[in-house]
């Protein structure tokens, strides 16, 4: 990896750690915060989403990354990203089937769609890395 | 697309890290390329031939 590449990887794993650790931090103010004070509704509502901001910043910092990647890596990149798009879209479909028209499953929240979608892309592009780094 | 990547970068005694690190790019993308898996823009191309000193032809066999 060159150093320029390997600055901006630094500056990204950084960054990830820092906004990371700030979403925790607001997760603990959020519990705290509902469970001891007896808040207006407009501060519960901003005390509950507050954690969403690092969030958004993240989102930042990994449309950056992706961006000072070479050729190679936003290759693979996009093609976990569309893998991960199908994979889930068709299996949340599937899902939804099952749920909305037999109620043979239970509904999920969706907040568990951003954790699903990041370990799941970051799967598929260890598996691509695999593949395509192999001879 | 065939290129002679693997044979010039040995000629010139060069890791892959090396040879990545003279183009700007990731291992991987020098290995992706060398085993064909991936074909390189017209930008890459250009640094590749001229890393070697040599032109795009020379390197890359767009035929194959």
């Amino acid at each position: 990896m060159t150093d320029k590449l390997e600055d901006t990887e630094k500056r990204f794993l950084k960054n990830f750690g820092l906004h990371i650790g700030m979403f925790l931090g607001l997760l603990v103010v959020q519990t705290f915060a509902l469970e001891l004070f007896d808040l207006a509704t407009w501060a519960k509502v901003a005390v509950t989403v507050a954690p969403v901001v690092p969030i958004l910043f993240l989102v930042l910092s990994v449309v950056r990354n992706y961006r000072q990647m070479d050729e190679f890596m936003q290759r693979v990149h996009g093609e976990s990203l569309l893998w991960t798009i199908g994979i889930l879209g068709a299996a949340s479909f599937t899902y939804g089937m099952l749920e909305r028209v037999l109620g043979i499953v239970p509904p999920i929240s969706v907040i568990w769609l951003l954790p699903t979608v990041a370990f799941m892309s970051g799967l598929v592009n260890f598996i691509l890395m695999r593949h395509y780094d192999g001879e | 697309m065939e290129n002679k990547l693997r044979v010039l970068r040995a000629e010139n005694k060069w890791s892959q890290a090396e040879l990545a690190q003279r183009l700007g790019v990731s291992r991987q993308a020098v290995n992706a390329i060398e085993t064909g898996k991936h074909d390189p823009s017209l930008t890459l191309a250009f640094s590749i031939a001229e890393v070697f000193s040599l032109s795009i032809e020379e390197v890359f066999d767009p035929k194959s």
